[in-house]
């Protein structure tokens, strides 16, 4: 595989905070701190207003599946090696959605708004990642 | 939000349109397709390059083989100089795009001739797979490492929608069926061995409820038009259809920033292009809707308003996207069967106006005066409605 195939995030001032989390078990989400809104992804600013500064807040990690796809089969590499996998919206208990895995979960179990929890998973060499699994 | 919708209906047509008949060009570089569609986009026009001032493309996938200033390539390696440049790039929906910002420059006098091309070798340029490579920094980061395809993206769409309204495999494979149908009569389309229900559903599940059948054909292509105001139109070789309704929306970069995932940002540039055209989805009998995948094809004729809530899967299965049926759509065969290099916008276009001319190259419908046209780009990201009519 070459350097060009390799998906590893790079992280910034702001995406830092939140990998370095992650490698400690903890899901970060934002909070708005004029209106107590949530967002996800990380943003140095609110979405929508800029001007304004979110705070860091720890996550419940529960959530519900919005929608889903198991993945069989996939033109990159370093995906095809990992084929089926579950790929997932999911929909966290504080309101907004991440992309993510599920995990543990066998393929016919798999329904829309089941309740999920977050695991914490190795999904690349190197790379932990918030993953959810059945609540 | 636009209270009065200003688009300039009218004030300009498409006067020359041509889809390059290549679907396999190994070695060929994606410049040299522009150069020929554009000639040929030009030759069908009566025009030539001396003509045109304004240009406009976006060459900047890896298929499309453009790096940076991608659209000044492209121009320079044509022979173009043109003094009014667009290069708005809303993936597959781009050359709508074009078209409706073509109209608004014409319209307000900073051009007067725009050609509008696209090129991409997008089987076989071997080029560097961009879908997995171009996000690991800024918002990106927190999902490819996840894996997030074109593909399965839209699955995830599909597997909500199949949730919220009971929308059946089988259903969704009769949309791949009829494009199928349409391109058995197009002798230019890539695949014309027509196939059932059955073929979709015992083809290869790639990302499931999607199977390979319900993608679109991977090709190797490239279109151009030319647009001009409505008085030089007249004096073109053939004419050819006003533009007279045009919006465009933006939905989401991420598949989790999607607000609804049933319903497509079509529902907003669908509305603009009716509202500037003076028209609504009653009047309008044939369509060219962006078909990425049969679920693309759902998805955006709910958000059009052609089908109610829910229930475009009886809608399908009927049989209304045939040729007999409430709205006949990619009769050309479609992305699922004729042409698809990598964003199919511009052969959407092509086809409504090739119907409007009357002389599609496969089923030509029954003398059309108006055709929708919506493309949708990125992962249901983007879309762009046109309408296009005759001029009366």
């Amino acid at each position: 595989m070459t350097e060009m195939d390799l998906i590893l995030p790079v992280r910034d001032a702001v995406s830092a905070v939140w990998f370095d989390a992650v490698e400690k078990g903890k899901l970060l989400l934002q909070r708005d701190p004029a209106t107590g809104k949530f967002q996800f992804y990380p943003r140095a600013h609110i979405a929508g207003a800029p001007q304004r500064e979110p705070e860091w807040v720890e996550a419940s990690g529960k959530a519900r599946l919005h929608s889903y796809t198991v993945v069989k089969r996939s033109v990159h590499p370093q995906f095809a090696a990992r084929t089926p996998f579950t790929l997932a919206l999911v929909e966290l208990a504080e309101g907004p959605r991440m992309t993510s895995w599920i995990v543990d979960v066998a393929e016919d179990e798999l329904s829309c708004d089941m309740p999920l929890k977050v695991v914490f998973r190795e999904i690349h060499p190197g790379l932990t990642m918030p993953c959810f699994t059945k609540a | 939000m636009i209270s009065q919708e200003r688009f300039p209906s009218g004030a300009a047509s498409i006067v020359g349109a041509f889809e390059s008949p290549r679907r396999k060009a190994p070695n060929i570089h994606p410049f040299q397709i522009h150069a020929e569609v554009i000639a040929a986009a030009l030759d069908d026009a009566g025009l030539t390059p001396a003509d045109v001032d304004g240009f406009a493309t976006a060459a900047s996938f890896p298929a499309e083989a453009g790096w940076q200033l991608n659209a000044v390539e492209v121009a320079e390696y044509v022979g173009l100089r043109p003094s009014w440049l667009c290069s708005t790039d809303i993936g597959g929906a781009m050359t709508l795009s074009h078209v409706g910002n073509a109209v608004a420059a014409i319209h307000a006098g900073l051009c007067e001739v725009v050609v509008i091309s696209y090129a991409a070798s997008g089987r076989s340029w071997k080029l560097p797979a961009s879908d997995f490579n171009t996000g690991r920094t800024g918002p990106g980061q927190y999902e490819v490492p996840y894996g997030v395809s074109t593909i399965s993206a839209y699955a995830l769409a599909a597997t909500r929608y199949m949730h919220e309204y009971g929308l059946s495999s089988e259903q969704l494979a009769e949309i791949a069926v009829q494009m199928r149908a349409y391109a058995n009569l197009n002798p230019q389309a890539m695949y014309r061995d027509l196939i059932t229900v059955d073929d979709v559903l015992s083809s290869a599940m790639i990302s499931t409820p999607l199977h390979k059948l319900d993608c679109c054909v991977v090709s190797d292509s490239g279109g151009a038009l030319v647009v001009t105001s409505k008085a030089r139109a007249k004096d073109t070789r053939r004419g050819g259809p006003a533009v007279l309704g045009f919006g465009e929306a933006i939905s989401h970069g991420q598949m989790n920033q999607m607000a609804d995932l049933t319903t497509t940002s079509a529902a907003f540039s669908g509305r603009r292009a009716f509202a500037s055209a003076g028209l609504g989805p009653e009047n309008i009998r044939v369509a060219q809707i962006y078909d990425s995948f049969t679920i693309t094809v759902a998805l955006t004729l709910e958000a059009l308003g052609f089908v109610k809530r829910g229930e475009v899967g009886d809608f399908v299965a009927s049989g209304q996207l045939g040729p007999e049926g409430r709205l006949p759509i990619n009769t050309d065969g479609g992305g699922l069967s004729s042409n698809h290099s990598g964003r199919r916008g511009m052969y959407a276009v092509i086809e409504a106006v090739r119907q409007l001319r009357g002389e599609s190259p496969g089923l030509q419908l029954n003398s059309p005066e108006l055709c929708l046209v919506n493309g949708t780009g990125g992962w249901l990201s983007a879309t762009a409605t046109l309408i296009l009519g005759n001029a009366a």
